[in-house]
């Protein structure tokens, strides 16, 4: 009798053979070179270009071997599974608000020894780049490559509409409002707005620089005393609140949220003016390209005590585990170096992190653009990072559903604030207590 | 010689099922055991986990978000039993040997077989409150929809909704189905030649018939409800607004992987686990007593 059993078997150790005979595994170069792996989601349309760099620097770096790596989807979770791995490649493209939370887990690499051994200038560099990072005199653990200030962008053709002289530095937070209930509208008649005066930030980024500009701040100097329930933080909630809840002139009105398709809607023409990080420029550029949408940038509106400006860069670490110290850092010098930064940011519309390149009139007075580049520098060289505290790590999504239910109607901003504060005082005095550093965490 | 054999048989058994064991051990149930010992530590998992004891629980029992994720899991899973009716319902409909029954039975199970990313992403767009679909259909009734996802009042609404149009063609359908297929037929006749009508039928006969299956059902519902519909939350509203969607699963989800507390995410899922046995097993003793064999 024909034996099923043993006929099953053997096909399932053929197939198993047949799989593995065909695998096609990584083949292993020993070529003498040392393999770098970078990691680095480079912008939409740049790939191509960016491996071209790379291969630029194994040209001039003969004996460096560049394996590039993706990190789609949720990119510093990735980052954290493969430091613990052990795994985690030796460049990282890295946000400037992330590398402390990192950084205080022993997981960066100090650059300091290396850049004073090359007499590397970081006085090239914008300071407000590094200090995004807490960089100081001995610890430096990220280089930025690029970074942003906050600006106020507005469609001209909706200003004119309105018979409204477009934004300029004089503006005040009253100028803002006034622009953004004249520019809010109700096209249809349907009883809904169609057309939406402003977006202000409605959580812990967008926020907090309001605050600033009201007089008002985070946490005391000395990091022990969450400082937002006070009358400078409230009143600044109060007034981008009141946007919403009493004129209905930002984008929530138009439904949604806000993050999403918010450069689609202001290149569509249904939004009036956008207060936020100029990496908006790609996405309005790349979003008006089928409309005719004139549109410009401006400084963002004077309060009491300045303007709601907040800077983010993003640049390189080096992981600490990295087997090639030296020659990590020959590549970060790379992506760097004058010429790579300027290609990357020229390409991209980004802000370089370098002054000679940032201040320099071939970027200040770029003819491609519709927008003044000396904007963007005016908001770079008076923009802050936010305060990076890890112990207020958990504080900001607190943060965003005590403004939602301000902004809903559910509880007046005071009460919620207090109870916010109330949460962030005990992490802060339990951190001071158990004698961590205070170090940031992104709260994005 | 029949020893062998029984041996031989058993070697064989254990080999078949061995790649798929070692998978469920590799995947599920070692890092369950993981996360079990996890709940007593404090780790952000860049360093070394610090044993805590009960600190999570303790903070845990304290923590006025769990219990706000805790309630609107409880509200989310309200929609439960309507999944459950309207997959019967559909079912009922399938039954039948009509011409291109078929096309019928597929159609209501695609959405169960579609990307859920994609379809979570489809309704996003069907909520808008200016043009989405659901909006503009109401408006022509005269109807003033409201901001769905944007309303702390209708988002829990708007995703039980969602939930129930994904879910009601999908497995629990085709598992009404085939018990609707096994009652005998001779029950039905004896049913006609008694008078009796369509819906005393399906009271009496059908239900009880089907109770099983209903059991079997419900349980595995009030199982996946609790630890489920993390990516309808993810997707569509972020867990706002201010917070009003925010279930277990997105809470444990951001405590884990957002703010690093692992070992407190850890806690929740034990607490969760400890619900979700309680649930089943109060089930099992008072909703086993309704079924009928």
């Amino acid at each position: 009798m024909f034996n099923w059993y043993k006929l099953t078997f053997l096909l399932g150790f053929l197939v198993i053979l047949f799989v593995l005979l065909v695998y096609d595994r990584p083949k292993i170069i020993n070529d003498g070179k040392i393999e770098l792996r970078l990691l680095a989601n480079p912008p939409p349309g740049y790939e191509k270009k960016f491996e071209e760099l790379l291969a630029l620097f194994e040209k001039t770096h003969p004996n460096i071997r560049v394996k590039h790596n993706k990190a789609p989807g949720n990119y510093y979770i990735k980052v954290q599974t493969m430091m613990v791995g052990k795994t985690c490649a030796d460049v990282v493209h890295f946000s400037g608000k992330q590398v402390n939370s990192f950084k205080i887990k022993d997981t960066l690499l100090n650059l300091m020894p290396m850049i004073k051994r090359d007499n590397y200038d970081l006085d090239d560099y914008f300071k407000v780049g590094l200090e995004d990072a807490q960089s100081t005199e001995q610890e430096v653990h990220y280089l930025p490559l690029e970074g942003s200030g906050t600006v106020l962008f507005y469609n001209k053709d909706l200003f004119d509409q309105a018979n409204l002289s477009y934004p300029d530095d004089s503006w005040t937070w009253q100028d803002f409002q006034e622009a953004a209930i004249k520019l809010t509208k109700d096209i249809d008649g349907d009883g809904r707005i169609d057309q939406a005066g402003c977006v202000v930030g409605y959580w812990w980024a967008g926020a907090i620089p309001w605050i600033w500009s009201n007089g008002g701040n985070m946490v005391n100097t000395q990091h022990t005393k969450c400082l937002l329930n006070q009358p400078e933080a409230i009143e600044a909630l109060n007034f981008i609140l009141d946007l919403e809840r009493k004129h209905h002139a930002t984008a929530k009105s138009l439904g949604g949220t806000e993050s999403a398709g918010v450069y689609e809607n202001f290149a569509s023409g249904r939004i009036g003016m956008i207060v936020a990080l100029a990496y908006g420029l790609p996405m309005i550029m790349d979003a008006g390209k089928n409309s005719n949408i004139r549109w410009g940038i401006a400084m963002p509106p004077k309060g009491k005590y300045g303007r709601p400006i907040r800077y983010t860069s993003s640049g390189w670490v080096v992981w600490s585990g990295t087997k090639h110290p030296d020659e990590a850092w020959e590549l970060v010098k790379f992506l760097n170096s004058h010429k790579v930064m300027k290609e990357y940011c020229f390409d991209n519309y980004y802000i370089p992190a370098r002054k000679s390149i940032g201040l320099s009139p071939e970027f200040r007075n770029r003819p491609d653009t519709s927008f003044d580049e000396n904007v963007l520098i005016q908001s770079l060289l008076a923009s802050r990072p936010l305060d990076n505290i890890y112990a207020l790590r958990s504080i900001s999504s607190d943060f965003g559903i005590a403004l939602d239910k301000a902004r809903l109607g559910m509880s007046d901003i005071q009460t919620e604030m207090d109870k916010v504060v109330k949460k962030a005082d005990a992490a802060l005095n339990e951190h001071s207590s158990n004698n961590i550093a205070t170090e940031g965490v992104d709260h994005d | 010689m029949i020893e062998k054999k029984k041996l031989r048989e058993c070697a064989a058994g254990f080999l078949f099922i061995l790649p798929n064991f070692t998978g469920f051990m590799i995947f599920t149930l070692l890092p369950v055991c993981a996360a079990f010992i996890l709940a007593f530590y404090k780790w952000d998992i860049l360093t070394a986990p610090q044993f805590i004891g009960l600190g999570n629980f303790t903070r845990l029992f304290s923590d006025k978000a769990f219990w706000n994720s805790f309630y609107n899991t409880l509200i989310l899973m309200t929609g439960i039993p309507l999944s459950m009716a309207a997959s019967l319902f559909l079912a009922l409909m399938v039954n039948k040997s009509l011409r291109g029954i078929i096309v019928y039975r597929t159609l209501y199970f695609f959405p169960s077989i579609c990307s859920g990313i994609g379809l979570l992403l489809l309704w996003r767009w069907i909520y808008n409150p200016d043009f989405g679909l659901l909006n503009v259909l109401l408006s022509y009734i005269g109807i003033d929809g409201p901001n769905w996802l944007g309303s702390v009042f209708w988002a829990k609404p708007a995703l039980i909704f969602m939930g129930i149009w994904t879910g009601m063609g999908g497995t629990n359908m085709i598992l009404y189905l085939a018990a609707l297929q096994g009652v005998n037929p001779e029950l039905y006749e004896a049913a006609d030649m008694d008078g009796a009508s369509n819906w005393r039928k399906f009271y009496h006969i059908t239900l009880p018939m089907i109770s099983p299956t209903t059991f079997f059902i419900f349980t595995m519902s009030i199982i996946s409800g609790f630890q489920g519909s993390f990516d309808s939350v993810f997707i569509m509203t972020g867990g706002g607004p201010a917070g009003s969607t925010t279930n277990l699963s997105f809470h444990i989800y951001r405590n884990a992987y957002e703010l690093f507390n692992m070992g407190y995410a850890s806690s929740m899922a034990l607490v969760l686990f400890a619900i979700v046995l309680v649930a089943t097993l109060i089930n099992w003793k008072y909703g086993g007593k309704k079924v009928t064999y």
